[in-house]
């Protein structure tokens, strides 16, 4: 029997593609971020509440997954914002492929470019697409243990939003609790409050963007 | 984690890893799978038995080693070795930590039968 040594990562192919786009991101001054979630968190809401708070002063273009329809891509049209909807057509995530192929199709030349995942906590979490940081959004409703629960993706993840604060007085959700249990898992994660119903926090957050995309 | 496209792409980094003429020898593909690549072993296997039976390589085996979380601390440089996921230093409780392995996802090594 021989043994032949191959050392090589299964992602590989992946996150060859993520590195050349990290690349053309960093030439063209793009600052990416890739917005996880379970479905129905808030993810298309954040895009159309910062387009309130920045559209006018940064330009921004989105890419957004789904498995089926583009009920997302629509409602980011409506804004005015150039975006592409990526149908994966039961793929549950986004990988560097899809992503290339899609930001080869939009148009504009953004400052800041939003890439919206395929609703789901667990497999987006491993695939890189090339941003600069990837947004967990936990929405209230979900229960503050979901931090330990979904480890990887709180792990791989810069930023925690807590979305939909203003359901608290009718969930059994610890913000407290939910706040300690993502930092348990990451220290480093940076946590905003937000209600992309009610507008609150989302100035916040929106500086952070803004901060990052001038560095 | 997509245990299916996991057998994929391992199909195909062994059949360009391996001249064409050896892939029917193969009898074991070695991996690393960390605990933080969010990866089920049994499900792995099913997917990679169900996708070998289309390649030259359909009695090879997939063997696992699953690797532990790795963690440092930066603070007292102690390494604590486990399999839950605890990122903070069990002897000195800082959070200040840095993973040093179980984020692995890899194919180590390729055992070939002889001729």
């Amino acid at each position: 029997m021989s043994t032949i040594t191959v050392e090589r990562k299964i992602l590989e192919k992946n996150d060859i593609i993520a590195g050349q786009l990290r690349e053309e991101f960093n030439s063209k001054g793009i600052f990416v971020v890739n917005p996880l979630s379970s479905p129905g968190a808030g993810k298309t809401s954040l895009i159309e509440k910062l387009s309130g708070c920045l559209n006018k002063k940064i330009n921004i273009s989105v890419i957004v997954g789904d498995l089926q329809t583009d009920n997302d891509a629509k409602r980011i049209d409506a804004l005015g914002i150039p975006v592409v909807q990526i149908i994966t057509n039961g793929a549950c995530h986004l990988d560097a492929n899809l992503v290339r192929d899609a930001y080869k199709e939009l148009k504009g030349k953004p400052e800041l470019l939003i890439i919206e995942n395929v609703g789901n906590l667990v497999c987006p979490a491993g695939f890189d697409l090339g941003e600069h940081y990837k947004i967990v959004l936990l929405s209230t409703t979900e229960g503050d243990d979901k931090p330990l629960k979904y480890p990887v993706v709180f792990r791989n993840s810069s930023v925690l939003l807590i979305n939909k604060t203003d359901l608290l007085p009718y969930v059994n959700c610890s913000i407290d609790t939910m706040k300690k249990n993502a930092l348990s898992v990451n220290p480093a994660l940076k946590i905003f409050e937000i209600s992309c119903f009610t507008g609150d926090g989302i100035n916040e957050f929106a500086q952070w963007l803004k901060d990052n995309i001038h560095r | 984690m997509h245990e299916t496209t996991v057998a994929a792409n391992i199909i195909d980094i062994v059949r360009n890893s391996i001249p064409s003429g050896d892939l029917a020898k193969i009898a074991a593909i070695r991996l690393k799978v960390g605990l933080l690549a969010n990866v089920m072993k049994d499900s792995l296997l099913f997917s990679f038995n169900s996708l070998k039976e289309n390649t030259p390589f359909p009695s090879a085996i997939l063997e696992i080693n699953e690797m532990p979380l790795i963690i440092k601390c930066l603070d007292c440089e102690k390494e604590n070795t486990g399999n839950d996921f605890i990122f903070c230093c069990p002897a000195c409780r800082s959070t200040h930590i840095e993973v040093t392995g179980g984020d692995e996802l890899s194919i180590s090594e390729i055992i070939i039968n002889p001729d």
